[in-house]
């Protein structure tokens, strides 16, 4: 039995070497963008009208530019803020819904074909309506971010509590457990993972609820940014948000992935 | 009347799902304090059923089961059950999930540890402490489980085939382990199991149930001394007369 133990601790340490690094695949993947953007500057200045694919270094003057003056952070700042409320406002009332339609099966089966419909429509749509009621202000970004993640905590959660598995349940009943002590113990731990992937999925979710705000009404945040960059037929401001976008959105799928990974460690 | 108060009495139970054929008809059984009852039978003769009932996870049509308490000022008697699957908690460590029934059983909080500590020696898991389920072999599971159901501190112990997911070699010593363990403590248990060696090797009792409806057809008390190694009786003339018997038994009974 304590073979297991002698033999993990004996598995060399990881050290870094010269021929480690150019094996390694980050190496790989930071040549692969290199040679991406490269081949996109070369096109870009030389085949391509830039007007039309605009460049690299363009942008990166630009991101320059932005950071400078402060737009940068008044526009992402806009964004973050209304794609994070919108998130943090989704897990808490579809996480509450799943449980309580978890909990109260015929009120769950009465109102599941209206979750399913509103889960099925397009949420864009709602965006008009939305600008409607809140203005082009903070609240009607929030509500989109929100429409557009809510449904996935209350399926995923409704779904979490469905799969649980009985038998411990039961074993823990025949020993006295109360519901308190299996809610602690079973429901909420066997829910976490659930919540976790909801998270996984909602990121980019919650972010393309706030873009469509912004891109429909708005006077502030990336989505307007690339709007009216658009609208002064401006590619390289176009592209510069979509850049920002897409580390915006790859550093918040990173985050929500090494937090999810520490809470579900248990699976092997 | 018997000299020892029966740790378990069940009585003339009749046990149905819907409105068919009984699963379980007329089950009289008596568990003495301390004693091993091994029960075989083929499958789908009402064992898991007959479990359930005492552990109070199935009613019954009629019939009655009583659990004797350890103490009269207990509350409920404490049974402790164990399933053929393992029910642990993928998402606790293999102290926490023994930790669970240490918690049940109301032992105060600040002798938790103590009581984890000696039953991981004792099922012999020093080191896998802070390992999840699912780094863990099946036997390891099951020690676990075993754990769990020890630091519970059952007046009776329900076991349903624990080891019959387990390889051979496994089952062996997790058969020589449960006797080492229960000949230490000496609470009642009902084994319930298809394996008939390792029922006459464990158990002071064989029942042997019969399918359709479920019915006790045979009871053999084995005689063999305790404390006693699984491993030796193989070769006595004795044990294999009385697997040939409860064989045939249940050759019969199906
Ligand atoms: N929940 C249930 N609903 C309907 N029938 C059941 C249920 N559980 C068990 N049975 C039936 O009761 C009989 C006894 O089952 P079980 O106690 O699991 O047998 P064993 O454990 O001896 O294999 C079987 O015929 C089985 O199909
Ligand atoms: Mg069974």
């Amino acid at each position: 039995m304590l073979d297991v133990i002698t033999a993990t601790q004996r598995v060399a340490p990881s050290r870094w070497s010269p021929s480690r690094l150019f094996k390694s695949l980050f190496f790989h993947q930071t040549v692969f963008l290199a040679v991406t953007l490269l081949v996109w500057e070369v096109l870009g200045a030389y085949v391509f009208d830039p007007f039309w694919s605009s460049r690299p270094s363009l942008i990166a003057e630009r991101l320059v530019f932005l950071a400078k003056r402060g737009d940068l952070t008044w526009h992402m700042s806009a964004t973050l803020t209304e794609a994070g409320l919108g998130l943090a406002l989704g897990s808490v009332v579809g996480v509450s819904l799943g449980l309580l339609m978890a909990r109260y099966t015929r009120a769950a089966r009465i109102t599941e074909p209206l979750f399913m419909g509103l889960y099925s429509l397009p949420r864009v749509a709602l965006a008009p309506l939305f600008i409607l009621w809140f203005g082009i202000g903070l609240p009607a970004k929030v509500m989109m971010s929100f429409s557009m993640v809510v449904f996935v905590f209350v399926l995923n959660v409704l779904e979490g509590v469905r799969a649980l598995d009985r038998d411990p349940i039961d074993l823990m009943r025949t020993m006295g457990a109360s519901n308190r002590y299996i809610i602690r113990r079973v429901l909420l731990p066997a829910v976490l993972t659930w919540i976790m992937a909801s998270f996984r999925i909602s990121v980019g979710l919650a972010l393309i609820g706030a873009l469509v705000g912004e891109l429909i009404g708005s006077s502030r945040g990336l989505g307007w940014y690339i709007e009216r960059s658009a609208g002064q037929l401006d590619t390289t401001g176009v592209f510069t948000g979509i850049i920002i976008l897409i580390a915006i959105a790859m550093v918040a799928n990173n985050i929500v992935a090494l937090v999810s990974n520490r809470l579900t460690r248990w699976r092997a | 009347m018997p000299p020892v108060l029966a740790k378990l009495s069940i009585e003339h139970l009749c046990v149905a799902f819907n409105d068919e054929m009984p699963a379980i008809g007329d089950v009289s059984l008596q568990v003495a304090d301390g004693e091993f009852v091994a029960i075989v039978g083929p499958s789908g003769c009402g064992k898991s059923t007959l479990l359930k009932v005492v552990a109070g996870l199935q009613a019954a049509r009629s019939g009655t089961v009583k659990v004797a308490r350890a103490a009269p000022s207990d509350p409920e008697p404490k049974i402790g059950f164990m399933f053929q699957r393992d029910t642990l908690l993928p998402w606790a460590t293999v102290t926490s999930n023994i930790s669970v029934g240490c918690e049940l059983s109301g032992l105060p909080k600040e002798k938790h540890a103590e009581r984890i500590a000696s039953l991981i020696s004792l099922v012999r898991l020093q080191g896998y402490e802070n390992h999840y389920p699912a780094a863990l072999s099946g036997g390891m599971r099951q020690r676990v489980s075993l754990a769990r159901l020890l630091a519970f501190e059952p007046d009776i112990y329900l076991m349903d085939e624990p080891f019959g997911a387990l390889d051979y070699q496994t089952k062996i010593v997790m058969g020589r382990e449960l006797l080492r363990i229960w000949e230490a403590s000496r609470r009642s248990i009902v084994f319930v199991t298809h394996d008939i060696e390792e029922a006459v090797a464990l158990a002071d009792r064989v029942i042997v149930m019969g399918a359709r409806p479920g019915r006790i057809v045979a009871s053999h008390d084995v005689v063999f001394e305790r404390p006693r190694d699984p491993r030796s009786l193989r070769g006595d003339p004795r044990f294999g007369a009385l697997v040939q018997t409860i064989w045939s038994e249940l050759a019969i009974a199906d």
